[in-house]
């Protein structure tokens, strides 16, 4: 097996110990459960964090899909048009500057169905990451290769699809990668907030719901249920940019 | 050989945005199979020409004429001092790729690759990526791409010029016996002079800023020529003229 895997695992079994007995002596963290007290709140709520888990899970991805696509689109335009880019880049950057617990009350919008008001949080959350990133790395193609399309009488849509998109790939999966980590992030805490107008509660609304009530086994069971969604999100990301680098480019291939 | 003028030059002149002439009353006819080597001093405009004649960059002054219309123009190829591969294509994919992007039918494509990679020697690394390939086989497979389209012109700018010794004198024998079964004309550029008097049967001296005619030499031996023509005679006089006309462009650069 190789270290990068077994590196990690026994780095979870050494974590579980030191919160074992962090858990089972007196550090003063009363409210710190174990990991057994943790796992019989998982299972003693299952019926309600899953559900939960679920439909942030759904809003999550969905937000991250259409912020990548959406991301991708728009600097595919910004990239096009100059006059745009000049106008819009400034408030880009503010934008992606603007924390999304400053911006999540204010995408709140009430009569929004919740599952719709956490898909627009994620989305606008991951989105300008996205955008940020791909807009410069599409502008930035190796000038030779630009002139090597000219020689080849190249269309606009020519040179777009057969060059700046493949060249921009290596920077376009790092901005997925951090949309990845800001997609639960986002979709958890718009939910936190905003749960209170959805019928059903999401994982946000069940996390104040467990504080109100001093649950601390099914705060961490629900804080972890949460963080297993976005490493399996983030994993996948990462395998996939793994999978489309890895006969390319020097990183991928550990030869940078 | 016919002598029938295939590119006419006519009193080209070159300038930057800062006004600084690169090239000035620039004139050359060539022919339909003529293999012309450009070479001079640093910043002559050697590279300035090949750009010119592609189309990459706009005449300040003068003329170029493509006998034969659009046609030819759309039929001449560039191979770039860098192989410029793309490096998320396989090699047997970038040597498709100016088919594609003129839009021949697959068949055509897988066939046209197929003989010019057997050509070039190149099928058995096909499916290769230019990331595992050696700077001799990058520069292959961009003289194999550059000639997928069978053009009628091919212009080289210093393609060999990053190589080792034998593996240039060994792609300069390949890319004749290329050039006799594919028929092209071609125009290098490079700082070579053995380079130049080995490949062409003509050696145009440029002069140091800004670039003009200074020299014509001509090399009479007929091509395919092989290597052990370098020990000849005759060889040895074609490379003394030409270094002499360097040697005397060089003086009248320090003088002026």
């Amino acid at each position: 097996m190789r270290l990068n895997l077994i590196l990690p695992i026994l780095v979870a079994i050494v974590g579980m110990i030191v919160w074992a007995c962090l858990a089972l002596i007196d550090t003063g963290l009363n409210s710190l459960p174990g990991p057994l007290a943790t796992a019989d709140a998982l299972w003693a709520d299952r019926k309600a964090i899953f559900p939960a888990l679920g439909r942030d899970a759904a809003a999550m991805v969905l937000g991250f899909l259409l912020a990548c696509a959406l991301g991708v689109l728009s600097a595919i335009v910004l990239t096009t048009y100059q006059g745009l880019r000049l106008a819009l880049a400034p408030w880009m950057t503010i934008a992606r500057m603007a924390p999304i617990a400053a911006l999540a009350p204010l995408l709140i919008v009430s009569p929004c169905p919740a599952f719709l008001t956490l898909l627009i949080v994620t989305t606008v959350a991951c989105y300008f990451p996205v955008v940020s990133v791909a807009t410069p790395a599409l502008l930035a193609t190796d000038k030779s290769l630009l002139d090597l399309f000219k020689t080849y009488h190249a269309s606009y849509w020519q040179q777009i699809v057969h060059l700046r998109l493949p060249h921009a790939l290596p920077q376009l999966m790092t901005a997925i990668k951090r949309a990845a980590i800001y997609a639960p992030m986002a979709s958890l805490l718009t939910d936190y907030l905003a749960g209170a107008l959805a019928g059903k509660p999401g994982l946000g609304r069940l996390l104040s719901e467990y504080f109100v009530g001093q649950n601390y086994p099914a705060i961490v069971a629900l804080c972890l249920s949460a963080a297993a969604v976005g490493v399996l999100l983030a994993g996948t990301v990462h395998a996939i940019t793994a999978w489309t680098l890895m006969h390319w480019h020097d990183n991928e291939n550990g030869q940078a | 050989m016919t002598t029938k003028p295939q590119l006419r030059i006519i009193n080209v002149s070159k300038r930057y945005a800062n006004g600084s002439a690169v090239l000035d009353d620039f004139s050359l006819d060539i022919a339909n199979d003529d293999f012309v080597a450009f070479i001079g001093p640093r910043g002559c405009g050697k590279s300035t020409i090949l750009r010119l004649l592609a189309g990459l960059t706009p005449l300040s002054g003068g003329n170029i004429e493509h006998l034969g219309g659009e046609e030819i123009h759309r039929r001449t190829s560039f191979i770039f001092q860098e192989p410029t591969l793309l490096p998320w294509r396989t090699v047997e994919s970038n040597i498709r790729l100016p088919l594609e992007l003129r839009g021949a039918s697959k068949d055509e494509q897988e066939d046209q690759a197929h003989e010019i990679m057997k050509l070039w020697e190149l099928s058995h690394v096909s499916e290769r990526y230019p990331l595992q390939l050696s700077a001799g086989m990058k520069t292959r497979a961009s003289l194999a791409r550059g000639l997928a389209t069978a053009p009628r012109c091919l212009l080289l700018d210093e393609p060999f010029a990053a190589l080792d010794a034998i593996t240039r004198n060994k792609l300069c024998v390949e890319l004749m016996r290329v050039r006799e079964k594919r028929h092209f004309t071609a125009c290098l550029v490079t700082h070579s002079a053995a380079e130049a008097v080995f490949l062409a049967n003509r050696v145009i001296v440029l002069t140091a800023n800004p670039g003009r005619v200074a020299e014509i030499i001509e090399v009479p031996e007929t091509h395919p020529r092989k290597l052990a023509w370098r020990e000849t005679n005759a060889f040895q006089e074609a490379l003394n003229q030409v270094r002499n006309a360097l040697n005397r462009v060089q003086e009248a650069a320090k003088q002026s």
